[in-house]
């Protein structure tokens, strides 16, 4: 009597081992997490379908469960690849933001002179870099306030380093729109004052940068004091003062930061809505 | 816990297999082959979603702060014990009833144009 339901049982083994090996189409950590889950389900859902439909519902089964197997182990290795791609430039950047904010605190505690000169628009070449590692941590949770923050900082930097540059490399002193380059470079630091106060808004609500998520606001805070380019005396007496040094260190901090903090994972709204 | 709104918006729109798993999960805690067979009841078979997208949602909604993990196991006399039971959270119960305000007022959009007629409203019919 138990003979008619042998191939259906073979047919239920078969099943179960060929969906085991197309398991591992996904990605190691998944499978490991999910994979018996969903070897259980489809056994479930195999029984179900067998007894009510027998075999053309389980091939009709079948049918579905490899197309759902092919395109969202793509998508799992593709959301893995995308998520390893950006933590590994957010700590690139933390590198490069805790090398350009030394490499600017140097360059004004010693006053480099001749090709020494080039850490300068190097700092804030390392610096942008660092902004845009800040700008990845973000990523998906800027908001509009975030995005405002993010043309501000980089028009900032952008000016910052077109003058920084100009300068370190002598072609500006015999230049007659050297005064446009040095006024934009130091409105440069109000922008990315302006831009990194909305960016620390953001990190601050998102709590991006973990028990860091404060430093952002302040470096906004500190930078927006390059307001006072707009008198020359003023200026003069700032840039000799502590603060480029104070400004470097900052920047050294965001680095560490980027470079110790771990993404929020509860704050990844986009992927649900992506799943 | 009061939500920001903005912030429950920036989870919509909700996949419709994530809303589905959302819907599923409001009658009560459920495992995953459990979460499926409520998906294919409630959509008259019209929706059935594969293990892959069943659990690669769960992945996500887990990491989200959605759904959670239930710590209670039934009597392994009563169901197969390796089964892992999910629930809603706070944050997911709220974001499944923003996601269902704004599918209505999609629907009463799609009302308003005319584009529904009260005969293809098998539910608010059967309601009555």
């Amino acid at each position: 009597m138990n003979r008619p339901a042998l191939p259906h049982n073979r047919l239920l083994r078969l099943s179960d081992a060929l969906y085991g090996a197309l398991l591992h189409a996904y990605p190691r950590a998944f499978r490991r997490e999910f994979g018996a889950q969903m070897a259980q389900t489809l056994r479930a859902d195999c029984r179900r379908v067998q007894a009510e439909q027998g075999l053309p519902g389980i091939l009709g089964l079948w049918v579905l469960v490899v197309c759902d197997l092919a395109a969202t182990a793509l998508q799992e290795h593709f959301s893995q690849e995308v998520q390893m791609s950006r933590s590994t430039f957010v700590r690139v950047a933390g590198a490069a933001a805790l090398l350009g904010g030394a490499l600017f605190a140097l360059s004004f505690a010693t006053h480099p002179q001749g090709l020494a000169r080039a850490i300068v628009p190097a700092s804030v070449a390392s610096l942008i870099i660092g902004i845009l590692g800040l700008h990845a941590r973000l990523w998906g949770r800027e908001g509009r306030l975030g995005g405002w923050g993010f043309v501000l900082v980089g028009l900032g930097l952008a000016l910052g380093l077109i003058g920084m540059g100009g300068s370190a490399l002598g072609i500006l002193q015999p230049n007659p729109v050297a005064l446009i380059i040095n006024t934009g470079e130091h409105a440069g630091l109000v922008f990315i004052g302006a831009g990194l106060l909305l960016w620390g808004l953001v990190t601050l609500r998102e709590r991006a940068l973990g028990r860091w998520s404060i430093l952002p606001l302040l470096m906004g805070v500190l930078s927006l004091s390059g307001i006072v380019f707009l008198v020359p005396v003023a200026f003069r007496a700032l840039e000799k003062s502590a603060m480029p040094e104070v400004f470097g260190l900052s920047w050294m901090l965001l680095g560490l930061a980027l470079l110790t903090s771990r993404a929020n994972p509860a704050s990844r709204p986009t992927q649900v809505a992506a799943a | 816990m009061k939500d920001d709104p903005e912030q429950l918006e920036h989870f919509l729109p909700l996949t419709p297999a994530v809303f589905s798993i959302l819907l599923a999960l409001a009658a009560g805690e459920k495992h995953g082959y459990a979460i499926m067979q409520e998906i294919t009841r409630s959509s008259a078979g019209a929706l059935r979603i594969g293990p892959g997208t069943l659990y690669r949602s769960i992945k996500q909604m887990l990491a989200a702060g959605l759904i959670k993990e239930s710590g209670d196991r039934p009597d392994p006399a009563l169901d197969d014990e390796r089964r892992r039971y999910y629930r809603l959270s706070g944050l997911g119960r709220r974001v499944l009833a923003a996601e269902a305000e704004r599918l209505a007022r999609l629907v009463s959009q799609a009302q308003a144009h005319g584009l529904l007629r009260p005969a293809n409203r098998p539910s608010i019919r059967g309601a009555q």
